[in-house]
């Protein structure tokens, strides 16, 4: 392997006559910097510069797998805050989301509360790249993946699928994440 | 302030004019707007000076009050600026305590004056480190059509320059005053020039709508002999070294301007200054 | 001002009370990624002002009415600890904490791309441990490598140093004693890649030849600034390489 550069923000890594500016470059009058900090990368085949950072910003964007706890039921919306983003450094703050009915499962979906209800922790797919961030729940691993009972607070456990309040045994119907966390 | 809706399409006009050396109101870019002075308008104050740059309207009020000196200078007397935004002045501004808006109109105010050493505070000393005049110079913003930082300024030495300081005796460890008036130990007459960048020219006394579309601006202070002192730049955006040094140059001239009509209107005679 | 016999601050052959050349900066050493709950941190030590800056974000914004539609909001925090200076200071900002918090910010904005970040925010937090003049421009040179730690893509690194006027000569970055007793103090923000003035203050009493002599001397600071800030960065991801391997 070659010796890695490291080079810095503001940094001149070449002209767009000699390569097309990648992801951690900017191009300003012709010329490309660098604007991060980190290594720098050329692609001689694709004839590319670019610089690849040690941290990106936490941030969501499209296409991110986010846990998230809901916050608020609406109509047709549950308000979800993003709580952590896989495969991404902990969140400083949280992020604002909102399921839709629409994206909640391939199936129809009758009510949001046939999906989700307050306090659900969940599983979610990013479909915006900005807040309040749109989220969807259809893949099979996304979904609720840890709930308690609306009635008396107890946890609810996953029992041939469906979900069961380990107090009194009265099951809840929820959109349910093939990585539910308590199974029996 | 804190959310501004940038008006491209406005910030495009600007532009465009100033680029055949127009502005929207018809001047060029080195034209301050019409200024005027008028003091004394407070009765109760020590010293009070209305003053309006255009639309834009300021009046600056002098209190006298005897006070303890700073344990580092005890000895001298205390000058302190305070600005407050009226909240009729603009839908923008939001009663309640200063923003940091405020706290940076009064503190480049205040610098433009101390550094200048307008006022001679060795002259505010009434008990040696126990007793001196504090001198309180507030600015209220009524009227803001741009430019805040130069009408400020101007209001405030303009009350300055046509105030008196009470007379006192000192009977033991106690201040009396006497009742008569003193003229003001004044050493200088500074005066602050404000431009805005746009693009990639200087505006000089920018209006509102201008300084809604600025990239930043450069405030620089005089005194009567030409040496700088003061000088701070406000806002996100940046000025290069060249740009630096054209605005300073072209703030020196109209700070000379300026002084001449701060002189006419307030006939004073000029020689006096820096005599006290 | 006290009457009392003062000390001379610059000998007969222009060496300054600790040992520099006029021209000369003091030693400055910046750290980064050097607090575990941020997003981004850098540490300066420069001469003896130590300063440790935090940067959170770009995260939502709180509260929310605050957020911008189009860029992110910026804010810093410019704090100085109660034990920082000789006497104790109140820990509840002053308008000259609230002042500088203003023109730090916007000395670093022109430098971050806010514009990737819609509806966010992003802030820095600075908190001066110990103060020997020129805080503001230590504070800015540290916030900047702090925002590149954090990953946020910027236009360059933003350099700062400030001039002085002691004993009648211009002197570059001036340490506490010299702002104490000297005649002026012109701080300067800069991107050198850009030939950017970012952040600019003077106050005490300078001629006009004075005036584009500091301009000069700033700009020689500021790209020494740059270098060490550079160097950082560089010994920064050296590090990481090589704790990796370790591991």
């Amino acid at each position: 392997m070659s010796k890695t550069k490291i080079v810095s923000p503001g940094e001149k890594l070449g002209v767009i006559e000699e390569y097309i500016p990648g992801s951690g470059t900017y191009e300003e009058d012709g010329k490309i910097f660098s604007s991060m900090a980190g290594e720098l990368e050329i692609d001689p085949k694709n004839r590319s510069v670019g610089v690849t950072p040690s941290k990106k910003p936490a941030v969501p964007e499209v296409g991110d797998v986010v846990e998230g706890i809901v916050v608020g039921m609406k109509e047709d919306v549950a308000l979800v805050k993003i709580v952590e983003i896989k495969g991404k450094r902990p969140l400083t703050g949280d992020f604002s989301a909102q399921l839709h009915i629409s994206q909640v499962s391939k199936d129809y979906t009758k009510s949001i509360f046939d999906a989700v209800n307050l306090n659900d922790r969940i599983l979610a797919k990013v479909t915006t790249g900005w807040a309040p961030y749109q989220l969807s729940t259809v893949d099979d691993d996304l979904g609720v993946i840890y709930a308690t009972c609306t009635k008396c607070g107890g946890d609810l456990v996953l029992k041939k699928g469906k979900l069961y309040c380990t107090n009194d045994n009265i099951s809840e119907k929820k959109k349910i994440s093939r990585l539910y966390l308590l199974k029996e | 302030m804190s959310q501004r809706i940038v008006p491209t399409v406005k910030r495009r006009q600007i532009i465009e004019l100033s680029e055949s050396g127009r502005r929207m109101d018809g001047r060029t870019l080195t034209d301050y707007r019409e200024v005027t002075i008028q003091t004394g308008l407070v009765e109760k104050a020590e010293g009070s000076a209305l003053v309006s740059i255009g639309g834009t309207k300021v009046i600056a009020g002098i209190k006298f009050e005897v006070g303890d000196p700073f344990p580092d200078i005890p000895n001298e007397g205390v000058m302190q600026v305070g600005a407050e935004f009226v909240p009729f002045a603009s839908p923008e501004f939001e009663p309640g305590k200063p923003d940091e808006v405020a706290v940076e109109l009064a503190r480049v105010v205040d610098r433009g004056l101390r550094e200048s050493k307008v006022l001679d505070t060795t002259k505010l000393c009434l008990i040696p480190g126990k007793k001196v005049w504090i001198v309180h110079v507030d600015v209220y913003i009524l009227d803001h059509c741009g430019n805040l930082i130069d009408a400020a300024a101007l209001a405030a030495l303009s009350a300055m320059l046509t105030a008196s300081m009470p007379e006192a005796c000192i009977e033991g460890d106690t201040v009396k005053l006497t009742g008569k008036r003193l003229p003001m130990p004044l050493t200088d007459i500074p005066i602050n020039i404000t431009l805005a960048k746009i693009g990639n020219k200087l505006f000089v006394d920018p209006s509102f709508e201008e300084e809604e579309v600025l990239d930043c601006r450069l405030s620089v202070a005089f005194k009567q002999n030409g040496m700088l002192c003061a000088m701070q730049k406000g806002e996100s955006g940046y000025l290069t070294p060249e740009e630096v040094l054209r605005a300073v140059e072209i703030a020196k001239d109209k700070s000379q301007e300026i002084r001449k009509k701060v002189v006419e209107s307030l006939k004073l005679n000029c020689d006096k200054v820096g005599e006290y | 001002m006290s009457e009392s016999k003062i000390e001379r601050l610059i000998s007969e052959d222009g060496i300054r009370c600790d040992g520099r050349r006029l021209d000369e900066i003091r030693p400055i050493k910046f750290q980064l990624g050097v607090l575990k709950n941020t997003d981004g941190s850098a540490y300066v030590e420069w001469g003896r002002t130590k300063i440790l800056v935090g940067v959170m974000g770009p995260r939502e914004s709180h509260p929310k009415h605050l957020a911008l539609s189009d860029k992110a909001r910026v804010e810093a925090y410019y704090r100085m600890a109660s034990f920082s200076v000789e006497e104790w200071k109140s820990p509840a900002p002053s308008r000259r904490e609230v002042e500088l918090s203003k023109v730090i910010r916007e000395a670093l904005e022109p430098a971050i791309f806010v514009e990737f970040f819609p509806r966010t925010s992003i802030d820095i937090f600075i908190e001066v441990l110990q103060a020997d003049g020129s805080t503001r421009c230590a504070s800015i040179s540290a916030a900047s490598l702090a925002l590149v730690d954090a990953g946020i893509p910027m236009r360059d690194l933003v350099a700062s140093i400030a001039v002085g006027k002691v004993e009648g000569k211009l002197v570059l970055d001036v340490q506490d004693k010299e702002d104490k007793a000297g005649e002026s103090d012109m701080p300067m923000a800069y991107m050198p890649s850009k030939n950017a003035v970012t952040l600019l203050q003077m106050d005490g009493q300078i001629t006009h030849d004075e005036f584009l002599q500091s301009i000069e001397l700033l700009k020689k600071g500021c790209i020494e600034v740059y270098k060490k800030q550079k160097e950082a960065i560089e010994s920064h991801f050296k590090g990481a390489v090589s704790n990796e391997e370790e591991a």
